[in-house]
């Protein structure tokens, strides 16, 4: 369970810079959620997950994983970020290796995994992000394609087997079938019992793989709750600028006529709505 | 992200060390840093001090900055004041264990002193008046005679501006693949120097290859535009020497002559 209380984040204090990144963020994060987090570029976003696993440092409040304050002497922040692992966004831009098989090691090595458990952490992970063959891991991972890249990189943090999986907008830049892969192997690590956190901008993704959203606007936690509660408050979606997806929008119109309509999150729901009450 | 102010770094003002002639401004700035070297009495060095304090005034910089900008070469000014003041042999002063300090190191060691520290103070009034863009033309300025001995000059100058242009993007991709493997348990201060120092290698390695990823695209964008290797460009803005320009030539020439020629104390 990650909590953060009452955090306060400021850049360039003392300075014509200052910017309040956060003010007064309080949440928890249980297991097995699956959240969203959306805003504007600027609103702390970025600053918010970075906070997750101690690379920024709030200025006022606490960060709590499991109940112990992360940011703590006695707590040791290699551990903390094994149980949160954070991919950043373009994680491919980070490779290194001469392999797939070393780039997805390289976390759970430095996290002090033994050889022997390390083939088979890279093993699965490559399994989790669709890699059934394991001829992939000899391969360089700058041979592979952009999606495959992407994948191999989230697979590198899912290798250490964290509990809470962030993603720092995982299918930006992502062309249409990577992003339907990459969205089918995120939906299977909630439904394995992984807590995902992730940021988007993309508000169709938001209401595939969502269960929670959290919304920034300039620092402040402006929504914090279920999907369908945060579609249908129009006056905030407006407010941070977010465009509502059109099944929404759609199933909105729908309401005015069939009173009855549940939330909706695909078209095929919709429509097997109406064939449902048509049949009556 | 973090902002950083730089040291030196240019801040635009109404000041009138902005509106030099930067060919003007890099060629003083230069024969006064040489000169500084051959400066020979402490009353010439308080005549360049005071000349300095005066330009930082005069490039309405803040004094906090300019002692920022001393940072990078305060490893290197101690040590070598420490080491001129304790192993220059001469009349013993003052001892202490095995170290003698002498009055030649004491007049070494403030000599040192003075010049690094007059040295950072000038090139700082430059880079703090002169947009990177006017540096490379003003450089690229100084160096055309060398057009002669058939040496790129045009080249050599946008090659300098690129790499400056580019310094904070690299220094912001640095801090995010830093990020991105502390994440994957990296520490990149901690463990020995050995450890250390393969911590780097998943830093370097990405932002090289990024960097030539960066290099390729910028080439195809620039061609794109019309830009050809080796073809000569116009210029956007002329440079031209105004009379602000003839003045602070003589009141350099001025301050040199003076600084070399005030008794010795």
């Amino acid at each position: 369970m990650l909590e953060l209380k009452n955090v306060f984040v400021t850049y360039d204090p003392n300075t014509i810079f200052m910017s309040n990144a956060l003010v007064d963020i309080s949440l928890v994060i249980k297991k097995n959620e699956s959240v969203g987090i959306v805003g504007r570029i600027g609103s702390g976003k970025s600053t918010l997950i970075q906070l997750f696993n101690g690379l920024i440092k709030p200025d006022n409040g606490a960060v709590l994983l499991d109940n112990d304050d992360i940011n703590s002497k006695q707590v040791d922040i290699r551990k903390v970020r094994k149980k949160v692992g954070i991919v950043f966004q373009y994680p491919e831009e980070q490779f290194f290796a001469e392999t797939v098989f070393a780039e997805v090691a390289f976390g759970p090595k430095n996290m002090g995994m033994r050889e022997t458990e390390l083939k088979d952490a890279v093993f699965s992970a490559l399994k989790e992000m669709g890699f059934s063959s394991e001829k992939i891991a000899q391969r360089s991972p700058f041979s592979l394609s952009g999606g495959e890249k992407r994948r191999v990189a989230i697979a590198s943090i899912i290798a250490m087997n964290p509990d809470i999986l962030v993603l720092d907008e995982p299918m930006a830049g992502m062309d249409f079938n990577g992003k339907e892969k990459l969205s089918k192997y995120i939906k299977n690590e909630i439904k394995n019992g992984r807590t995902v956190v992730f940021v988007t901008h993309n508000m169709e993704e938001l209401l595939e793989i969502a269960d929670r959203v959290i919304a920034l606007d300039e620092g402040k936690k402006v929504f914090d709750g279920r999907v369908r509660d945060f579609f249908s408050n129009e006056k905030l979606i407006e407010k941070i600028g977010i465009d509502i997806p059109s099944v929404v929008r759609m199933r909105n119109k729908l309401k005015k006529y069939y009173s009855d309509i549940p939330f909706c999150r695909t078209p095929l729901e919709i429509s097997s709505y109406l064939k449902k009450r048509y049949r009556h | 992200m973090r902002k950083r102010s730089f040291f030196g770094q240019y801040n635009f003002s109404d000041s009138l060390l902005c509106k030099l002639d930067p060919r003007v401004k890099i060629v003083l700035v230069f024969s006064i840093v040489v000169f500084l070297f051959f400066v020979k009495t402490i009353s010439g060095y308080i005549l360049l001090l005071l000349f300095s304090i005066f330009l930082i005034l005069l490039a309405k910089s803040k004094i906090s900055d300019v002692f920022r900008s001393l940072a990078p070469i305060l490893f290197l000014l101690l040590f070598t004041v420490l080491f001129q003041l304790f192993f220059t042999p001469g009349k013993v002063v003052y001892s202490f264990f095995f170290l003698k300090v002498t009055s030649e190191g004491i007049y070494l060691a403030t000599y040192i002193a003075m010049r690094l520290m007059l040295l950072s103070f000038f090139t700082f009034v430059l880079t703090a008046t002169t947009s990177n863009i006017e540096l490379t033309d003003g450089f690229e300025a100084v160096i055309s005679p060398l057009k002669i001995v058939r040496f790129p000059t045009e080249d050599v100058a946008l090659m300098i501006s690129i790499a400056m242009r580019f310094v904070p993007v690299l220094f912001e991709e640095a801090t995010r693949i830093m990020k991105a493997q502390t994440s994957r348990g990296v520490l990149f201060n901690k463990g020995s120097l050995m450890q250390r120092a393969r911590s780097f290698l998943p830093l370097l390695l990405p932002l090289l290859l990024n960097a030539f990823n960066r290099a390729d695209q910028l080439a195809i964008a620039m061609e794109a535009r019309g830009f050809v290797v080796g073809k000569a460009r116009t210029k956007y803005r002329e440079m031209q020497i105004k009379k602000i320009d003839l003045f602070f030539i003589f009141l350099f020439i001025l301050i040199m002559a003076a600084s070399i020629m005030v008794k010795r104390i």
